[in-house]
């Protein structure tokens, strides 16, 4: 039972990654999976793809801390991109951070649906790719 | 040297002597004697001497053969020849026998003739032997300086064995001959002589051999006089031999006879000889000569030629250079073209652009390029010449003009291989030309459109132009003239008029106004011509231009007018009308002779146009005349105007000048008109005009009103005075009479007195009388009326002379008010005032005076002196004042006095006392001011005393006080103000820049802006704090209150009070607190965000691990599950690093009291950077480090270590990919910090970006997969924990620096 055609994933930690991908695997979460190490690298991936629908994922899983360019600058370029993309794309904060002020932080972004805080259960993983 | 002749002798020789040899040891050997001795009974050839010569020959050859280098066989050979010679010699010598005799054969012939030493040879064989062994020997040697002698030895080999084969010859008998030669056989010495001969033309340089040699003359007569000279000796030699054996003659005669004989045939060679040598003499100089003369024709012929290339290069250079003439190749072959750099500046290429025939003709003219093009490929596909003109445009669009030449160059054998040429730059020739061609095009135009005959003429008198009418004068209107020669077509022109037209192609020009024809029909033609050249350019004529006119009509015309003006002249000379004419075609003028008078010049003066005009006198008359002419001339209108003229003699004459224009077709082409001299008739005007200008003057300007009135009181004349006198205009008055405008009061009065001048009572009268003004006033007149009456007695009018008095009257009437206002006003002034005479007795007093010295009435007052009024004390100053006033003359002014009265009240006055003089100046008095101060007084003391309270009240609180006066800027400090700067009262400023200069330049701002705030009233009271600085330099905190206390009439502040509290203490205590808050919210800060750290990387980790369990539980392969395994092993790595980091952190956090000691931080560097030099080097870092030994701070050892590891590491670590690492590092003090300096050149960091997260932990910004983040994190907290700070600057793609502050 597939719940979304292609999830992403931007972390830069490889251990999680592996085991999210695991996880998505094993209970088929997704058809097909993204994995980017930081911001950066998944712009540069969706620059191009503005208006191919299919190539775009459907939901992004963002972490925060990252090298070169974090979860924040990451939601401040995809908001620059976000009026030409047709495509609906949900993105979840996922991070390890427990600080409020990350919390607020991730409020003010509407693109952004729900803080999911490490380590990602089944259970966030269903409620996120369904 | 050695001719092929001599070696083929050689050889040749060398051959037959191996040849004899082997045929003689042939002979020993098979026993043929005659082999051996040729002839029998002779001596024979030895097998020793036969061995003798096979070596000699053999030598002989591998010497010819084996010239260089091969000498080894030469040497061996030779030696055997010499030791042949030489053992037989020595057998010869000492008697002995070796046995070599007849080592190989037996010698059975010299055997049976009992021959002494049978088989040996004889001993002048054996020398013969020797000497040519070691003749042969020498020459295979190197020494060459021997070689001359083993060639004299060869020569006596030669000699020898010629005089042995001569001994045969003249068969001398064995007896006779020397026993040296006994036995040697005939062709042992034939061998030996032709063997000594090639051996010694082996070297035939040498010895005798060389005379024979070569081709001088020398050699020449040695060759042909020695064979011819031997010959008849020998054979003179043999025929005496016969003669004397067969006993024809006697000895002695024989010997005479040979003598002479052989002197004759000396003679005859000699003279043979000597004839030949003269010839080849004369044939020689006659050679010497010519050779001579050849050398030196051609000598000069290279000169010349030298001298033509010469001038020839120069001129090339010259060309080239100058950059005029391009220079051009094409190789016919491959259409290669190649060009100099003058052509290249001529086409406008670049001296590097490539350069082909293609490129040349793009820049052609397109309209030449195909003519252009078709003329090079003609040239080189038929090797034909090239010239020709065209044009280029050059890339900035200009058109240059090229004259192209060129020539084929043909090859050795006659084929054409190249085109080369030059191009010149014709442009500007080229522009003159078309500009030339153009000028006369526009010129025969010019001269075909004209409208009188006109012809133009080239050089050669052929017509280049002409112009109908010439044609039609000339009766050549249907002929083709063009380029036909004037003179073929009126051939009838006479040779007067060539010569003209030559003189005129030289510059001349021919010219005639008029000149009368006179016709066959006895009319007269006037004529006007005029012949001149034209220019191509300056100086070169191109042609002639003739121009003539037909001009008898005019003529005729003239004449007409002329007579017609005789008569005029005549008529108007009597009237002293003087006529003139403007010719406006001709621009002449005419006057005729009472015009001239007019104008006083000579009769026979010709007036110009220009200069007619001048006679006008400038101003006035010459803008009327102007005008009137120019109307006159453009419209048509005739004039008549009165104007004035300046004559030849300058004197001026007022003259009537009417003009009138003619026009013919619409153009105004004479004007024409008279002159009247009417200068008696404008003087006389002038004169009437200048009288009666001057009665109006008088009338109208005099100073005083002056008016014509008649008898029944009608103003009929009256001047400005009057009009300016009662407001009215001249006209307003004339409609009225006196007596309307005259002050009802006055008008009786004044009717009385003109009724009494009208019936003759009185002549005039004066009174003083009122008028009304036109606005209503009144004007006071002081009025003198007289009468004028006519011839018959009657009363004409009133004469009046009206001056105005109103000024007077008004002032009379204003003393009168004045002296009124005066008294009341000094009556009701708050202020004592009284006048006393030289007695001190009082002459006026004011109200306030009377009432103060105790009256009701000024009559009371008045006569009595101080004394009489006041207790004595106060008199007796008062009247020792007064005395001082009389006797100085001088004022006493604003003096506080007292005065005491007798009702024992006292009184406070600021009196002036001053003295009053009378007309002559002297003091008859004086004027007494005194203001009652009273008041005041009471008040200022009472202040003064209030003042005294409050201050001794402020002291007592220890607050200074100070009060600003600010109308004058001076503040008073209190003394305990003055002590917070620690300033005395002595030196006390009394400005308030006294204070303010001494406020913290920080602190002025808000200083300022709060009084100012407060003098505008926007504050109920000043309040602030500021630092000011005391004398020992320190700053004492103050808080200042002010409050403004007196306001002007206007609200503006005029004085604030205020005080000083020393808060210094207070302010010290305030910042402490701050600076403790400081750093707890620091510290709090930084715990919050280690708590956060803390939380977040543990519980990434602990994260992972979870989800890593639940995949092993989830996992069903054990493959998958090693997996995981193993993943769960490098979690717990990373968690173990993490909390090492974590660990280390709190050190820092909690090592707040860190030991601290005095380090040479160059020193640190230096193992610094002695741990990363493998980095360093690998990484071909330069480090420059600009840090003295003398540079020590005070630091933890274990962080200052930490800190620059980690700085230089990661200025390492960061490097750009494209360079070298270059890290430079200073130190660097200034009075407010310190701090390190370490600038990269690395990658640099976008701090836009990463600025505020840049010292955060496990922050990494560049992907490098060993950046851990911790590091400057770590070392933000050993630096703030040692208190200082980091700042960074960074530029990406340039570098970046940080800044290390020490506290």
């Amino acid at each position: 039972m597939s719940m979304v055609d292609l999830a992403c994933i931007i972390d830069d930690d490889q251990i999680y990654v592996f085991g999210l991908k695991k996880l998505i695997d094993f209970h088929k979460y997704s058809k097909n999976l993204l994995v980017f190490k930081n911001g950066a690298e998944a712009i540069k991936y969706m620059k191009p793809l503005i208006t191919s629908s299919d190539e775009l994922p459907d939901v992004i899983l963002l972490d925060i801390n990252m090298p070169v360019m974090d979860g924040w600058q990451f939601l401040d370029e995809f908001v620059k991109i976000k009026p030409l993309i047709k495509k609906k794309i949900t993105i979840y904060m996922v991070s390890s951070s427990i600080d409020e002020a990350d919390l607020e932080r991730a409020k003010t972004y509407e693109e952004v649906s729900d803080f999911i805080v490490k380590p990602v259960k089944a259970e966030d993983l269903e409620k996120m790719l369904s | 040297m050695r001719t092929s002749k001599d070696s083929s002798f050689i050889t040749y020789t060398s051959l037959a002597v191996n040849f004899i040899a082997i045929l003689v040891v042939t002979g020993w050997i098979i026993g043929f004697d005659v082999l051996l001795a040729i002839v029998p009974g002779l001596p024979t050839m030895k097998f020793n001497t036969a061995l003798g010569f096979l070596f000699a020959g053999l030598a002989l050859t591998f010497l010819d053969t084996f010239r260089n280098g091969f000498n080894l066989p030469v040497q061996l050979f030779s030696i055997s020849t010499l030791l042949i010679g030489l053992l037989t010699l020595s057998q010869y010598a000492f008697g002995y026998s070796l046995g070599i005799d007849e080592f190989f054969f037996v010698d059975n012939i010299s055997r049976a003739a009992n021959a002494p030493y049978p088989g040996r040879m004889s001993a002048a064989t054996a020398t013969c032997f020797l000497l040519l062994g070691t003749s042969l020997l020498i020459f295979s040697s190197s020494r060459v300086r021997l070689f001359a002698l083993a060639q004299y030895i060869l020569h006596l080999v030669s000699l020898l064995s010629f005089i042995s084969l001569m001994g045969f010859f003249y068969q001398v008998p064995s007896s006779a001959k020397l026993p040296f030669f006994s036995t040697m056989a005939i062709h042992t010495s034939v061998t030996f002589l032709l063997v000594s001969l090639a051996a010694s033309l082996n070297r035939p340089h040498l010895g005798l051999v060389s005379f024979f040699k070569g081709r001088n003359l020398g050699t020449w007569l040695a060759k042909r006089l020695l064979p011819q000279i031997g010959v008849l000796v020998i054979a003179l030699g043999f025929l005496m031999i016969l003669s004397k054996r067969f006993g024809i003659v006697s000895v002695e005669f024989g010997i005479s006879l040979q003598t002479i004989s052989f002197l004759a045939i000396c003679l005859v060679l000699i003279l043979r000889v000597a004839f030949i040598l003269n010839r080849v003499d004369a044939e020689r100089q006659e050679a010497e000569n010519q050779l001579s003369d050849l050398n030196q024709s051609l000598e000069e012929k290279i000169a010349e030629r030298t001298e033509e290339l010469n001038l020839l290069n120069e001129r090339l250079q010259l060309a080239t250079s100058s950059g005029n003439v391009g220079l051009w190749t094409i190789d016919i072959k491959d259409n290669f073209l190649d060009v100099n750099d003058a052509l290249r500046k001529i086409w406008g290429f670049d001296p590097y652009e490539p350069i082909s025939l293609d490129s040349l003709s793009k820049r052609t003219h397109p309209e030449d390029r195909a003519r252009t093009d078709k003329i090079f490929d003609l040239a080189v596909k038929n090797e034909l010449s090239i010239g020709l003109e065209h044009r280029i445009i050059l890339p900035n669009k200009s058109i240059k003009y090229i004259k192209v030449n060129g020539v084929v160059h043909y090859d050795e054998q006659g084929n054409p291989f190249r085109i080369a040429g030059t191009h010149w730059d014709i442009t500007e020739q080229k522009l003159f030309e078309i500009s030339l061609e153009e000028s006369e095009k526009r010129n025969r135009v010019f001269i075909e459109q004209a409208p009188s005959a006109i012809a133009m003429f080239d050089t050669e008198m052929r017509y280049l132009a002409a112009s109908e009418k010439w044609k039609e004068d000339y009766g050549i209107k249907d002929k083709q003239i063009l380029g036909v020669s004037h003179y073929d077509i009126f051939p009838e022109i006479g040779d007067e008029w060539k010569k003209i037209h030559a003189e005129c192609l030289q510059g001349a020009i021919n010219k005639v106004d008029e000149a009368p024809f006179n016709r066959a029909d006895g009319s007269v033609q006037w004529l006007t011509w005029e012949v001149r050249p034209w220019y191509k350019k300056e100086g070169v004529v191109g042609g002639l231009i003739m121009y003539t006119g037909d001009i008898t009509l005019l003529k005729n015309k003239e004449e007409e007018k002329r007579r017609l003006e005789s008569v005029l002249n005549q008529a108007s000379e009597t009237a002293n009308i003087g006529a003139w004419e403007v010719d406006l075609v001709n621009n002449t003028v005419y006057w005729d002779k009472t015009t001239k008078e007019l104008h006083k010049v000579a009769a026979d003066y010709e007036p110009k146009l220009d200069g007619a005009i001048q006679f006008f006198k400038e101003g006035e008359s010459r803008q009327k005349i102007e005008a009137a002419v120019q109307n006159a001339i453009l419209n048509g209108t005739p004039y008549d105007l009165e104007v004035e003229l300046v004559t030849a003699d300058g004197s001026t004459k007022w003259t009537r000048a009417v003009g009138q224009a003619d026009f013919s077709n619409g153009v105004c082409t004479r004007l024409f008109g008279v002159f009247q001299d009417i200068n008696q008739i404008k003087e006389a005007e002038l004169n009437l005009k200048v009288s009666e200008e001057q009665f109006r003057g008088a009338f109208q300007y005099s100073a005083i009103g002056m008016a014509l009135v008649s008898p029944d009181g009608k103003w009929k004349q009256v001047n400005s005075k009057v009009c300016e006198m009662l407001g009215y205009t001249e006209a307003e008055l004339l409609q009225t009479t006196f007596q309307e405008i005259t002050h009802p009061d006055d008008l009786e009065s004044d009717l009385h007195q003109v009724q009494k001048v009208l019936t003759g009572e009185i002549d005039s009268y004066k009174m003083e009388k009122r008028y009304f003004h036109k606005k209503g006033n009144i004007v006071w007149v002081l009025l003198s009326v007289s009468l004028v009456k006519n011839a018959d007695n009657q009363p004409l009018h009133f004469i009046s002379q009206i001056e105005d008095v109103t000024e007077r009257k008004a002032t009379e009437n204003a003393l009168k008010e004045e002296r009124k206002l005066l008294k009341s006003l000094i009556d009701n002034i708050p202020v004592n005032i009284y006048i006393k005479d030289l007695e001190s007795r009082k002459t006026l007093v004011n109200r306030l005076e009377m009432e103060y010295s105790g009256f009701k009435k000024e009559s009371e007052v008045l006569g009595k002196t101080d004394f009489d009024l006041y207790p004595e004390e106060s008199a007796k100053v008062s009247r020792e004042e007064d005395l001082e006033v009389f006797n100085t003359g001088k004022p006493i002014l604003n003096k506080e006095t007292i005065n005491s009265r007798h009702d024992g009240s006292t009184n406070w006055f600021l009196s002036s006392k001053i003295p009053m003089q009378n007309d002559r100046g002297e003091i008859v008095g004086l004027i007494g001011i005194s203001y009652n101060i009273t008041a005041r007084k009471l008040a200022e003391r009472a202040l003064k005393e209030s003042e005294q309270r409050w201050h001794f009240a402020l002291e007592g609180a220890n607050d200074g006080v100070w009060d600003w006066n600010l109308a004058t800027g001076e503040v008073f400090y209190s003394k305990r103000s003055l002590d917070m700067l620690g300033l005395s009262t002595k030196d006390a400023p009394n400005k308030s820049g006294a204070w303010d200069n001494r406020v913290h330049p920080e602190d002025k701002e808000a200083y300022f802006e709060e009084m100012q705030k407060h003098l505008r009233g926007e504050s109920e009271v000043y309040i602030n704090e500021h630092r000011v600085r005391h004398e020992d330099g320190n700053y004492v905190w103050i808080l200042d209150r002010g409050k403004v206390t007196e306001f002007d009439e206007k609200g503006q502040p005029l004085r604030v009070i205020g005080t000083h509290s020393d808060i210094t203490w207070r302010k010290e205590k305030e910042a402490q607190v701050r600076h403790s808050f400081d750093i707890i919210s620091e510290q709090n800060k930084r715990l919050l965000n280690f708590a956060h750290i803390v939380s977040h990387n543990l519980r990434s980790h602990s994260g992972n691990l979870e989800m890593m369990i639940n995949l092993i539980d989830m996992s069903s392969t054990p493959e998958e599950k090693e997996e995981l395994i193993e993943h769960l092993a490098q979690i717990s790595g990373s968690l173990s690093e993490t909390i090492t980091n974590l660990n280390e952190v709190v050190k820092i956090q909690v090592d707040i009291n860190t030991q601290t000691e005095e380090l040479s931080l160059k020193e640190y560097f230096v193992k610094t950077m002695r741990i990363l030099s493998g980095d360093i080097k690998e990484k071909r870092a330069k480090i420059n480090l600009n840090i003295g030994d003398e540079v020590t701070i005070t630091y933890n050892r274990a962080y200052l270590e930490s800190i620059l590891l980690n700085f230089l590491s990661n200025a390492i670590k960061y490097r750009h990919p494209e360079r070298n690492p270059v890290v430079n590092i200073d130190f660097i003090a200034t009075n407010h910090s310190k701090f390190l300096q370490i600038a990269d050149n690395g990658i640099g960091i976008d701090l836009a970006l990463h600025g505020d997260r840049l010292f955060g932990m496990y922050k990494t910004f560049h992907g490098n997969a060993d950046a851990k983040g911790i590091g400057l994190f770590i070392t933000k907290n050993q630096v703030e924990s040692m208190g200082g700070k980091i700042e960074v600057e960074s530029e990406v793609g340039v570098g970046t620096t940080f800044k290390i502050y020490f506290s």
